[in-house]
């Protein structure tokens, strides 16, 4: 394992990082051990957002440290450590759920006719007033959207998530986890329907 | 006319991939004229998707308090393990 210090000096008004080897096990091991001590609470936060499973947040925690022993020549220490950790968190997340994704069911339609009309109430029949611009400072709020995701069967959950994740198109996610476009859409949409049905519930009725 | 479980479905791609075809933006327009509840869905699923978003981005963020809302840290043990399996792979 190769190491780096660096060094910053500034060349026609820019800022130009020399790095230098200097191939030191102890310089790396101190900076892992110092971005645990730093970053895993951040880490292991997103990703039980993302997976409410405490075992699967604290794996792929893991998983992402491992990954960054191994990819730390690449990290560029100009930016910064933890977006660079978060960054791979994401990767790994996505990897967690594109493994899901054997054999989606979609299951029986709540909010449709079979003529494709609104289900009587399932209709959004009344505007949120409010919006949601000043609810994130809301711990109520947060509560809900924690709720929501919670009640969401696993693969929805990551159909739902997988774009915000990586920034991928419909057709490349969907060969990814091995789904036609269609089955994908329709795991979309009814992801979308129960949150929003959910968020309604328990927030503005 | 489209129903409205396709003019749902069509919103979603629209809000997933940014942009639909013209002849399905224009079919999704005219469907979203002429009926208020997939009007309001389409504004509300937007709502839901910018709410998700930044609660995302706001678990990053150390400046925000995250144990009222049941966002715990990782717990030592796990860390410790964790420093003790980087260690073997140095
Ligand atoms: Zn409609």
């Amino acid at each position: 394992m190769r190491n780096f210090t660096k060094f910053f000096f500034i060349k026609h008004g820019q800022f130009v990082v020399h790095i230098e080897d200097i191939s030191s096990n102890v310089e790396t091991s101190k900076t892992l051990e110092d971005w645990v001590k730093k970053y895993s609470d951040i880490l292991f936060r997103r990703a039980y957002f993302l997976t409410s499973n405490r075992e699967v947040a604290e794996d792929i925690v893991q998983e992402t440290f491992l990954a960054a022993v191994k990819a730390i020549e690449g990290f560029s220490w100009k930016s910064e450590p933890k977006t660079w950790l978060l960054g791979i968190l994401s990767h790994k997340t996505a990897d967690y759920f594109r493994q899901k994704f054997r054999n989606p069911e979609v299951g029986a339609d709540d909010f449709f006719t079979t003529t494709g009309d609104w289900k009587g109430e399932q209709a959004p029949s009344s505007d949120w007033l409010s919006g949601t611009e000043n609810l994130l400072d809301n711990v109520d709020f947060q509560k809900v959207l924690h709720q929501c995701l919670d009640d969401l069967p696993e693969i929805w959950r990551g159909a739902f998530l997988l774009k915000f994740l990586e920034n991928k198109k419909g057709p490349v996610i969907c060969q990814e986890l091995g789904i036609t476009q269609t089955n994908f859409w329709q795991i979309l949409h009814r992801a979308k329907l129960q949150l929003r049905r959910c968020i309604e519930v328990y927030w503005f009725k | 006319m489209l129903s409205c479980k396709e003019a749902t479905r069509l919103t979603e791609q629209k809000i997933f991939e940014g942009k639909l075809s013209r002849v399905k933006a224009w079919q999704l327009s005219m469907h979203l004229k002429m009926c208020d509840a997939c009007k309001r869905y389409s504004q509300q699923s937007a709502m839901v998707e910018k709410a998700f978003r930044e609660r995302l981005e706001s678990t990053g963020d150390e400046t925000v308090l995250h144990s009222e809302v049941e966002l715990p840290g990782l717990s030592p043990e796990k860390k410790d393990a964790i420093l003790k399996r980087l260690e073997s792979h140095l």
